[in-house]
């Protein structure tokens, strides 16, 4: 297993190099000159060329990433280019908000969507099934930003219960984290549905049945652990699709977290923490992938010997 | 047992990465304590004798302040933050007069020359005396500034004549010079400028307020400067914080909430549901910054004066304003905002179709050769072209707006990649706009024109201290610019604040430098 889970860090090491490498090809061959940004409309060509030089952008946009890469390895992410601190400061002091938000999203979600997905599974066609899995429809296809937006008019301006943004407080938290969470919840429910009316109308559920099991153990001790490798791998995504979605949360709550930085410095060509970010999703979205495929071996047997060969 | 053994474990794990996410780091424990996010004091807390007083303002902004480096950026929202934290020499009051304000007194030796007298005892934030030095030094840290350094083009030298009293000598005689020395050079420690500190990791300052924490995308938190020099500007609301809000309506909703108590970027669309809440003032003042649109003589179809004439005849100006601010804001045709010194209308074209008409009749085009691009990176700008865009179809000239963001705009700005551009450029008078915007090789020369009557003017401008004399010359620069139609005014930008209607004493001016050290709960 150790080998497995090795392996998989391991492979980590091309896909950084990957997406580093299209990020800032990308971002060297889009419009906008990082040095006239910084100095602004006034510099003169003059000093918008010595900065140029002082910062290596007139070097080859190879030679540019192997420099960034060679530093990277050693831990230097750069400097960002706006706020001249280090890019590892600017986003170790922000990647927590986002986790936060992520995480209880994330358990927000599962708490919710597993029992719904597993009480319309069982009670096919009730009105339960209908009702959630409506709604579970209108959280896939509601916009995030709409949602957002929906919930401050509703819950801070008209109801005047929750703020409508900050981080003071734990109250500050329910908007954005309701608001992230629902086309993950949605998701999740549909999908647990789906695979529990696969998995309960399977020949050991009627026997377990047939032997007098009551209908929650059959439920939950045989279906739902059945049921739940495609739940896994949606989940997974879910909070791929949840750290992605920060970069709208995020700027709607005024909550100061990765997704905002991102929005931030692209708009101002700010390379080095553009890059830095990128690598701090692609790591997450690699660790939650990894999780998931251990999850898989520890809900199925089979799956967890497959690894061990 | 042992799944759900692990359950918990998992779930202890979680629990302690969030807790552990929302721990304070050593350097909170060393920081005063954040003040309330609202101006609310508890009652309980206040006493039982007292009523409960508000000692936290709480001002919601659209954007972060980039550095508070003294002398990197000439952005509005970072110089309204450093205004807070540090002085200048001199600033401009209300009706935009040079009034003292870190310079006890200042005044002309000759033409080239002006004597200043700093303040006795002042104190920066690290308690050392502000002396000649210091200014000396803090003004060639802004001559040789590339972002800012415009704003000291005048300076030849600075002579220190005392600890207190030093003389600046400028290259030729220069009007501006007293007006740049209130914007830009704000006055901070020569050893700490020499050793390259890096205020914005701590500003040291003589501002009325000082800076305790700064959570980077999300709040600035300040505290009043109870030894700031001038005792009437002391700041009279002991908290402040900065909370940057990316969002127009969050900011809004916020505001009518009551989580913040003043708002520093109103959306347009906005204004007329905040002026219809009966909590909240809405203050609107013109700001010396227009919004225009510049023609680029190098592409073909924009060097036909015809056509530059034409579209800025076929204009409705009142539409396109309406739509974009609500109708806040005033409308102007010339090259050149009006009110200010040698502002005129001569040689501008107002509003009238049937003339548009006939310039293009005149151009000798149509059809494909009428077919314009025009670039903006701002959203108002974009609602106004939108309604542009009809008007100059009436005229068959066909208009593609295209909307970036600002490093595209910039680069495309300085490149010379549009026939048309929008910007807005502010400047305490016309000469220091008309050098921006029409001198050879000027950053915002959009219209990359070389024209030597037009640098004669403004050298000739320059040189002259005498205001008739300066106001005549400004008037016969904008009048030939107008001409020739470099650009064509839209509306006239406007300082919009919306803040609680239990603050009092809000003061802006043309420049838009609130003062936020003045306001007062009532």
């Amino acid at each position: 297993m150790w080998k497995f889970v090795l392996k998989r860090l391991l492979a980590l090491i091309p896909v950084l190099f990957g997406v580093t490498l299209l990020v800032f090809l990308i971002l060297s061959f889009a419009p906008g000159d990082p040095a006239r940004t910084i100095l602004g409309a006034e510099a003169t060509e003059e000093q918008i060329n010595h900065l140029r030089e002082e910062m290596g952008l007139n070097d080859n946009v190879f030679v540019q990433y192997a420099r960034y890469i060679i530093k990277g390895v050693s831990g230097d992410l750069g400097t960002s280019y706006k706020t001249r601190l280090p890019v590892v400061t600017e986003i170790v002091s922000r990647f927590p908000y986002t986790l936060r938000l992520v995480v209880v999203g994330m358990i927000i979600a599962i708490i919710i969507a597993l029992p719904l997905g597993v009480i319309a599974g069982v009670k096919q066609n009730s009105l339960f099934d209908r009702l959630s899995m409506v709604l579970s429809l209108l959280g896939i296809s509601l916009p995030t930003f709409w949602v957002g937006l929906l919930c401050i008019l509703l819950f801070s301006v008209t109801l005047g219960w929750l703020p409508s943004g900050g981080n003071d407080s734990l109250k500050d938290m329910i908007l954005p984290t309701l608001t992230i969470s629902l086309c993950s919840l949605a998701g999740i429910a549909r999908t647990t549905r789906s695979s529990m009316l696969e998995v309960i109308r399977a020949d050991y559920i009627r026997t377990a049945r047939g032997k007098g099991i009551s209908q929650a153990k059959v439920v939950i001790r045989h279906a739902l652990q059945n049921a739940m490798i495609p739940t896994l791998t949606v989940a997974g995504l879910q909070i791929c699709n949840m750290i992605a979605g920060t970069v709208l949360v995020e700027n709607i709550f005024s909550w100061p977290g990765i997704g905002r930085l991102l929005v931030t410095s692209i708009q101002e060509r700010d390379i080095p923490l553009v890059l830095g970010c990128i690598i701090v999703f692609t790591i997450c979205f690699t660790i939650i992938n990894l999780v998931v495929d251990i999850l898989y071996g520890v809900i199925d047997p089979r799956i967890k010997a497959q690894y061990k060969k | 047992m042992k799944r759900l053994v692990s359950l918990l474990l998992v779930s202890v794990m979680l629990m302690g990465a969030i807790v552990g996410c929302t721990a304070k780091t050593p350097a909170d424990d060393t920081q005063q304590s954040p003040p309330p996010a609202t101006g609310n004091v508890p009652a309980e807390s206040a006493g039982p004798a007292e009523p409960a007083k508000k000692d936290t303002l709480v001002v919601g902004i659209s954007v972060e302040p980039q550095t508070l480096n003294v002398a990197e950026v000439g952005l509005l929202y970072t110089d309204t933050v450093n205004r807070l934290l540090y002085d200048t020499l001199v600033r401009l009051d209300q009706d935009m007069n040079v009034v003292p304000q870190l310079a006890e007194s200042f005044e002309p030796l000759s033409d080239t020359e002006w004597k200043f007298v700093l303040r006795e005892g002042v104190k920066f934030s690290d308690g050392s005396v502000v002396t000649s030095e210091d200014a000396k030094a803090s003004i060639e840290l802004v001559a040789a500034s590339a972002a800012i350094g415009a704003y000291a083009g005048w300076l030849k030298e600075i002579k220190i004549i005392d600890e207190r009293t030093f003389i600046v000598v400028t290259k030729q005689p220069s009007e501006r010079m007293l007006a740049d020395l209130c914007t830009y050079s704000f006055i901070v420690p020569k050893k700490l400028i020499d050793s390259g500190y890096n205020f914005s990791e701590g500003p040291v300052g003589t501002g009325p307020y000082r800076l305790v924490e700064w959570k980077r995308g999300d709040r600035l938190i300040f505290v009043a400067n109870d030894e700031y020099f001038l005792e009437e500007d002391r700041a009279a609301i002991k908290n402040l914080i900065w909370r940057i809000m990316p969002e127009g309506i969050a900011r809004t909703i916020a505001l009518e909430n009551g989580e913040v108590d003043f708002l520093f970027d109103v959306q347009a669309s906005d204004l007329k549901q905040l002026e219809a809440n009966e909590n909240i003032e809405v203050y609107s003042t013109p700001y010396a910054s227009p919004f225009y649109i510049a023609f680029n003589l190098n592409k073909p179809g924009m060097d036909n004066l015809n056509v530059r004439k034409a579209i800025a005849a076929a204009i409705n100006r009142d539409n396109a304003t309406l739509l974009a601010t609500d109708g806040y804001s005033p409308t102007f045709y010339s090259c050149a905002i009006p009110g200010m010194l040698g502002s005129t209308n001569e040689n501008a074209e107002p509003y009238n179709v049937e003339k548009a008409k006939e310039y293009i009749a005149a151009s000798g085009l149509s059809g494909d050769q009428l077919k314009f691009t025009v670039i903006c990176k701002e959203e108002p700008f974009k609602i106004a072209l939108e309604s542009i865009q009809a008007d100059l179809l009436e005229i068959g000239v066909a208009l593609d707006v295209q909307m970036m963001d600002t490093a595209t705009y910039t680069a495309r700005g300085a490149e010379g990649s549009f026939d048309m551009i929008t910007g807005k450029y502010n400047a305490f008078d016309l000469l220091a706009y008309a050098e921006g915007a029409f001198k050879t090789g000027a950053a915002f020369n959009f219209n990359f024109i070389s024209d030597p009557y037009i640098d004669g003017l403004i050298e000739k401008g320059t040189g002259t201290i005498d205001n008739e004399a300066r106001g005549a010359i400004i008037e016969e620069l904008i009048s030939y610019c107008n001409g020739l139609a470099l650009r064509t005014g839209i509306y006239q930008l406007t300082t919009i604040r919306a803040f609680n209607k239990d603050l009092g004493g809000f003061t802006t001016n043309l420049n838009s430098y609130d003062r936020f050290n003045k306001l007062y709960w009532k």
